[in-house]
């Protein structure tokens, strides 16, 4: 419910919108598709962060810096083609087209509802996010992830994607197209003389919080790519996810299993 | 608050509540084709066209989109002349009650604005935001289907301006 916001801010640039927020009583606005789901906003004012030149994708010597209000949309059609391509996959298989037009990386990020395809998508893609206000820094995902930086007089201004010359492979699984993922996990590798040399796997949706799997990171390093002891070390892989009326942990946890074996296939 | 804003290609100064839903102020201000299903973004029946994509209307706060283009169902055909998506909605027994028509009329308009020739997936793509309860959708693809056909004879006269 929003029927005490009674102000609306459309600052046009970030320093002017930390001014705002400064002040207390406000609460940005970028998306704005997490608003309507129930629960009260106390906030009298919005931040309109739609006008603050945050939405753009850019190419640098280390990677792929995307603004903060980008949407969905726009990641998902944007041409990514080194492992990268997790990012734009997870984008362009959350939520459904209109809602894709609205939602913003940065929105997504500040709030992460357990259901968001982004953070293990940046997970996998060792991601740094950047934040201007009181906690201005630039944080490691994970970090991110486990600290919640937003205090609510700072933005989230910018997300780092590393250059990533392997493999990137996402998979979602949701009832229908346009349900909630009831598990996503990104999966990427780097494969040196036929032998994994890097690898990250990240997994969301089936645990309170995204996460890497780094102990079975680990024991996959230095493999052949083709070795039949992936599909063993996987199916050990213990992983507690929550259960709900539409899928039970042990339907979740095979699904990851799955994925994982499945991300290998694709590259062997 | 005062908004400026332009509906159907007419400017409008509409006076709103910062608090105010996109669909409650197109709904207030007589655009009735937007309609309300669910206000959480599950259903699609409130998709109008902001500046020629498609969006739910329930999940957007009118303040967010002063001076943008807004697109309604009333903007796209009449009672007396309807869109060929509609006509061709109509011939292939897509519609029962109508309540999710208006909002897959205006995604399929958009999707064929991009691609005349779509396939069956990306049509299936194009109106996944939709519910609806009555058909099963079979009827709503082929009706899209054969919009697509019939429009792609002369496009020129089923788009109207850049921002719809
Ligand atoms: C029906 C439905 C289905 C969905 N399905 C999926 C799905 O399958 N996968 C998925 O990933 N997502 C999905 N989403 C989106 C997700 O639930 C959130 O609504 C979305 O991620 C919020 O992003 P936004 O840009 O709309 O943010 P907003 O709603 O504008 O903001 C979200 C929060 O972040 C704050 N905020 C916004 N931007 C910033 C910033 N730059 N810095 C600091 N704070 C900020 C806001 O104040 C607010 O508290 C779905 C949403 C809906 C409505
Ligand atoms: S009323 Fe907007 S999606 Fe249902
Ligand atoms: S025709 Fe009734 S909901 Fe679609």
């Amino acid at each position: 419910m929003l029927v005490n916001v009674k102000n609306w801010y459309r600052p046009e640039s970030v320093t002017g919108a930390l001014s705002v927020m400064k002040k207390g009583g406000v609460i940005p606005y970028a998306g704005g598709t997490s608003f309507h789901r129930g629960g009260k906003i106390t906030a009298a004012g919005m931040i309109d962060l739609r006008k603050l030149d945050l939405d753009f994708i850019h190419e640098t010597e280390s990677g792929t810096t995307i603004g903060a209000c980008t949407r969905f949309k726009d990641i998902a059609n944007y041409d990514f083609t080194d492992g990268r391509k997790i990012l734009k996959e997870a984008c362009s298989q959350a939520a459904s087209t209109s809602l894709r037009n609205l939602i913003t990386i940065g929105g997504s990020l500040s709030s992460i509802p357990p259901w968001s395809n982004i953070p293990a998508a940046l997970l996998a893609l060792n991601a740094e996010i950047e934040i201007a206000g009181t906690k201005a820094s630039k944080f490691g995902i994970e970090k991110f992830l486990t600290e919640k930086p937003m205090d609510g007089t700072s933005l989230i201004t910018r997300i780092y994607i590393p250059k990533s010359s392997g493999f990137g492979i996402y998979y979602r699984y949701s009832k229908t197209r346009f349900d909630y993922s009831l598990v996503d996990t990104a999966v990427y590798i780097e494969v040196k003389d036929e032998k994994i040399e890097t690898i990250r796997i990240a997994v969301g949706n089936l645990l309170p919080k995204a996460r890497r799997l780094p102990n079975l990171e680990e024991s996959l390093k230095g493999l052949p790519i083709n070795s039949e002891r992936i599909a063993d070390l996987v199916d050990k892989l213990e992983i507690n996810p929550t259960s709900s009326s539409i899928a039970s942990k042990e339907f979740r946890s095979n699904l990851v299993k799955v994925f994982i074996k499945r991300a290998f296939k694709q590259v062997g | 608050m005062k908004i400026n804003l332009t509906i159907n290609g007419k400017s409008r100064t509409l006076e709103i509540h910062p608090s105010e839903t996109l669909l409650e102020t197109l709904r207030n201000n007589g655009f009735n084709g937007v309609k309300f299903g669910c206000g959480t973004g599950d259903c699609g029946a409130c998709v109008i066209l902001l500046n020629g994509e498609p969006v739910n209307s329930c999940q957007i706060l009118t303040a967010a989109v002063e001076a943008e283009s807004i697109t309604t169902i009333e903007g796209i055909g009449s009672m007396d002349k309807p869109h060929p998506i509609q006509e061709e909605l109509v011939k292939a027994g897509a519609i029962q009650c109508g309540y999710c028509t208006p909002g897959i009329v205006l995604s399929a308009y958009a999707l064929l604005k991009s691609n005349l020739n779509p396939s069956i997936d990306e049509i299936k793509n194009g109106i996944d935001s939709h519910l609806c309860r009555c058909t099963g959708y079979v009827k709503i693809i082929e009706g899209i289907k054969n919009a697509a056909e019939r429009m792609s004879s002369s496009p020129k006269h089923c788009f109207g301006n850049k921002s719809q």
